[in-house]
């Protein structure tokens, strides 16, 4: 008796077989290495980035240090009257005094563990709804693509996947370093700093570009439909400073 | 009765008497044509960049078995359950029993074409399972009770005003027309059906055999949130959507979105390679992938194989002028427009008058052109009809017809003879003015919208022959 | 008139033969006007497209396989119709792959040419020297805009018409609806695509349609007439030569 795995793969290579000239042909008319980036590349890749992530309909800020990052944050947190954050460990953001903003905001951290092993549905709903009134999600962002405005965010331990998307708001810092030109490139330098391999210790990795929209109503375009309806990109370059 | 329901020709006739639906096609259809080609034609090399997605994807298929294989092993090795299912029924069973084993009772699901195919919902409903659609257009119309009427934008056929309707009966909310308000219920209701469910149901936009990673694509981040908000995670994925890597998938992303909707990225491309890892604060505690077939294999040593290479952007969609008069709903199946017509007679053969599908084109080509893997849909197209007449789906006089048009063609005595006779009759009939304002059936369809010419009172190749004097005449 | 220096073959189309002689005769004027000797091979019908086109392999095969017979060995084949063009060149090789016809058909792609492509891109003619009063508007037919790649060969010789001002049409490259069988078969969806076509025409208040294919054109001329819209429609070839 065959198990429907090789029931399938047989009928897949059956298919393959009859097909394999045309399909062989095809898959050699152009090359497969996927370019760096695919639009002309701009002299300046942060201002890049901002006039795309404008576009995506996000906020950037560039901020030459963390003082003014940190002013920045704050102003966006009494405007939107923020009382509760979900963010990720703040060793994650690359930005600190956070956490000391927060405390003096009197804004309150909550508890971003949803998913504990072994619990029961009855807690893990709890957990949600322990978290699901935050004002706020903070997190830090692995890269920033400059020809598209989107983040790139790989979440793990510390780094909550909800951070990103369950609150209203959103806000990410990003290092101008991390400024990367194209998503060919984008995966290159993800490649670089979680291996050959870049889900082999992490399960989740999101491109973000600008805030949770929808047009399926009269195509007509509206935000945060499901994830945050805004997003606030902390864009921190100490160099510009010097 | 659902339209879908109807022969082809009411279907097509319903659409075509719809107003909201023609006002909704006509204000719609052109924008995203537009913002396709805009998007387009600022990359460095549109061309080359086409080319290589069409390369990539015909490796996928070239290699399916392999890849599939690959990415099944990598799936189980992160520690998710791998089902192959052979057909929709075998999906369905394993999501069903998977449920019922780990009593769940509420499922939330993304976007699918895949799900929808196999009808996915009304087979968990059969086992009293609850299943709620979180796309806000596929949301809208689960509300309504209908079917999807375009694959990126489900909704596209219905106003404003039917779904402030919709969701003041169903939903409670205070009557308005405010956009934003609609969106913002929609929200509150929906974000409750996250935190309680207990299962998430997702497609899968593109597989990557070497890490185990999906690939989904949204605008609105509601997969984000079936993918890691339930405790179990279940991805329907048709067998054909697995790239090999990385950097294949880099190249496929740059073309997906800016053909559906112009944007260079969609807002969330969200990549999951099995359930949450040690130490995750969240994501789904069960990953398990459905590798769906479902015709699949056999449409890949068919003459249909290219078929397999579409990303369900829905440019082709966009870009036909039979699915801008018509919409989505008179195809009968999931899938419309073009490529709808290519896979319906495949992948869905009970939609009614599935064979009549192909004919529904002008075979004009404008769906290649839009392709962003250039998928040769007027040529399947055509293969189909020759398929359908092979199997004796002709109408009524329709072969006797052919027969005698051959016959004709093939012997030029006759073809002058009744050219003559075309000549006289119509001239006749169309008199000084020199036209036909009616045809008798089966012509007459031309006549209820248009005049029809008289034939000349003597043909091109006479005149010739008359002024130049005849060759010998070849046979 | 010129000494030849070029032979050509003229299919002119069954539709053109039997409903548009007119076009053919502008067709063949156009050529001898370049110093092309013209022939028009006696029995020559249909390229087959009708029958293809509605499924009919095998009567398409007959009458196409027929017609590769006559212009066997006759040199460059020109029509004034990219459809038909489109049909020999793009749907020949499927239709007689692996059959007795595939060398002659393969022989047939490699000179076959479309009127306006042979024009602008064989002979290398800009201007054909014609005088045409009018405001006019260009159809792109589909089939020789996306198999053949044509659009500004048309574009170029009616650029050199004297008198003649040229307006876009917008949504130009927008299939008319004809489809052969399709506007009978498919009558209404076919009606409302040429409705579109037509309103785009009105809205450039041109008082002159001109396009490369006799089937467009008999799809629309046959829209505006019943429309009474005061709109004339003529082939490429018979702007050409003026008529």
């Amino acid at each position: 008796m065959t198990t429907p795995r090789e029931r399938m793969l047989a009928a897949i290579r059956a298919g393959i077989n009859t097909n394999r000239a045309f399909l062989e042909a095809e898959m050699q008319k152009a090359p497969h290495t996927p370019p760096p980036h695919v639009h002309p590349p701009a002299d300046d890749l942060q201002a890049q980035f901002v006039e795309e992530a404008q576009r995506a309909g996000a906020f950037p800020y560039i901020c030459a240090d963390a003082e003014a990052a940190l002013d920045a944050i704050q102003k966006i947190l009494s405007e939107h009257g923020a009382n509760s954050a979900l963010t990720w460990d703040f060793a994650q953001i690359d930005l600190p005094g956070l956490e000391a903003l927060l405390n003096q905001m009197q804004i309150t951290r909550l508890d971003t563990t949803v998913t504990v092993c072994g619990e029961t549905q009855a807690q893990r709903v709890a957990h949600l709804h322990a978290i699901e009134h935050a004002s706020v999600g903070i997190s830090g962002a692995d890269l920033g693509i400059a020809e598209s405005g989107t983040l790139a965010v790989m979440t793990g331990p510390g780094r909550g996947r909800l951070t990103t998307l369950f609150a209203p708001l959103h806000i990410a810092v990003l290092p101008a370093s991390r400024l990367v030109r194209g998503l060919g490139a984008a995966f290159d330098a993800l490649r670089h700093q979680y291996g050959s391999d870049i889900f082999a210790e992490h399960a989740n990795l999101t491109l973000i570009t600008g805030p949770s929209r929808t047009g399926d109503i009269e195509m007509t375009l509206t935000t945060g439909v499901h994830g945050p309806g805004e997003l606030h990109i902390i864009v921190l370059n100490e160099e510009e400073a010097a | 009765m659902a339209t879908q329901m109807l022969p082809f020709y009411d279907r097509v006739e319903d659409a075509l008497q719809n107003s909201t639906l023609q006002h909704a096609l006509e204000r719609n259809m052109p924008r995203f044509v537009a913002l396709r080609a805009q998007a387009l034609n600022k990359l460095i090399d549109e061309a080359a960049l086409r080319d290589q997605a069409r390369a990539i994807r015909a490796k996928s298929l070239a290699r399916l078995d392999e890849l599939l294989t690959r990415l099944a092993d990598t799936v189980e090795a992160r520690g998710g359950h791998v089902c192959w299912a052979t057909d929709g029924k075998a999906a369905g069973q394993y999501i069903a029993e998977l449920a019922q084993r780990q009593a769940v009772k509420s499922i939330v699901k993304s976007k699918s074409m895949a799900s929808e195919e196999i009808h996915l919902n009304a087979q968990l409903e059969a086992h009293s399972l609850e299943v709620i659609e979180t796309d806000l257009g596929e949301y809208i119309i689960q509300l309504s009770g209908e079917t999807p009427s375009h694959i990126i934008a489900p909704a596209i056929h219905m106003t404003r005003q039917e779904i402030g309707q919709l969701f003041q009966e169903k939903l409670g909310m205070e009557p308005t027309e405010d956009i934003p308000t609609m969106t913002r219920t929609a929200r509150r209701v929906l974000r409750q059906r996250f935190v309680q469910a207990d299962m998430g149901i997702s497609g899968v936009n593109f597989g990557i055999a070497e890490s185990g990673g999906m690939v989904l694509v949204t605008n609105e981040g509601n997969a984000d949130l079936t993918t890691s908000v339930p405790r179990i995670h279940v991805a329907i994925m048709g067998i054909e959507r697995v790239v090999e890597s990385l950097d294949d998938l880099a190249v496929m992303l740059q073309v997906l979105a800016r053909s559906a909707t112009g944007q260079k990225l969609s807002v969330y491309t969200t990549f999951l390679s099995g359930p949450t890892r040690p130490g995750e604060p969240d994501g789904p505690e069960e990953f398990h992938l459905i590798l769906l077939d479902n015709g699949r294999s056999r449409i890949l040593g068919s003459a249909y194989a290219e078929a397999l290479m579409c990303i369900r952007c829905g440019a082709c969609l966009n870009a036909c002028p039979v699915y801008q008069s018509i919409g989505g709903h008179a195809y009968g199946g999931v899938y419309s427009g073009p490529i709808g017509s290519v896979i319906s007679p495949l992948l869905q053969p009970d939609v009614p008058d599935v064979h009549q599908l192909p004919y529904a084109s002008t075979l004009c080509g404008a769906c290649q052109e839009a392709c962003p893997v250039r998928i040769a849909l007027p040529d399947m197209l055509l293969r189909l009809r020759g398929d359908a007449v092979q199997a004796g789906k002709v109408a009524p006089g329709e072969q006797a017809a052919m027969t005698a048009w051959q016959a004709t063609m093939n012997n030029p005595a006759l073809y002058r003879a009744g050219g003559t006779m075309a000549s006289i009759i119509t001239r006749l009939v169309g008199g000084r003015e020199g036209v036909l304002k009616q045809l008798p059936p089966p012509l007459a369809g031309w006549t209820q919208h248009r005049d029809f010419p008289t034939f000349a009172k003597q043909s091109f190749s006479e005149r010739w022959a008359a002024q130049h004097g005849t060759d010998e005449e070849p046979q | 008139m010129m000494q030849p220096t070029r032979r050509a073959t003229l299919f002119v189309t069954c539709i053109v033969d039997q409903m548009y002689p007119e076009i053919g005769e502008a067709t063949a004027v156009l050529l001898q006007a370049q110093g092309v000797a013209v022939r028009v091979p006696r029995g020559l019908t249909c390229c087959g497209q009708m029958a293809l086109n509605a499924g009919f392999r095998d009567e398409a095969y007959a009458v196409a396989g027929r017609t590769i017979e006559v212009l066997r060995g006759q040199g460059d084949i020109v029509l004034p119709s990219g459809s038909c063009t489109a049909m020999i060149r793009h749907l020949y090789h499927e239709l007689f792959h692996g059959t007795p016809h595939q060398q002659a058909a393969e022989a047939l792609i490699g000179r076959t040419y479309e009127l306006t492509e042979y024009l602008v891109d064989v002979l290398g003619v800009q201007d054909v020297g014609a005088h045409y009063a009018a405001r006019a508007t260009y159809h792109d037919a589909c089939h020789g805009l996306r198999y053949l790649d044509l659009s500004r060969q048309a574009r170029t010789l009616l650029a050199h018409v004297r008198g003649l001002e040229l307006v876009p049409l917008p949504a130009c490259t927008e299939c008319c609806g004809f489809g052969g069988l399709f506007a009978v078969k498919q009558a209404a969806i076919s009606g409302a695509m040429l409705q579109r076509k037509l309103a785009n025409i009105t809205s450039t208040s041109a008082d002159l349609l001109i396009t490369g294919d006799a089937s467009c054109m008999t799809q629309i001329a046959g829209g505006l007439k019943r429309n009474a819209a005061p709109v004339q429609v003529r082939h490429i070839a018979e702007v050409l030569v003026g008529r």
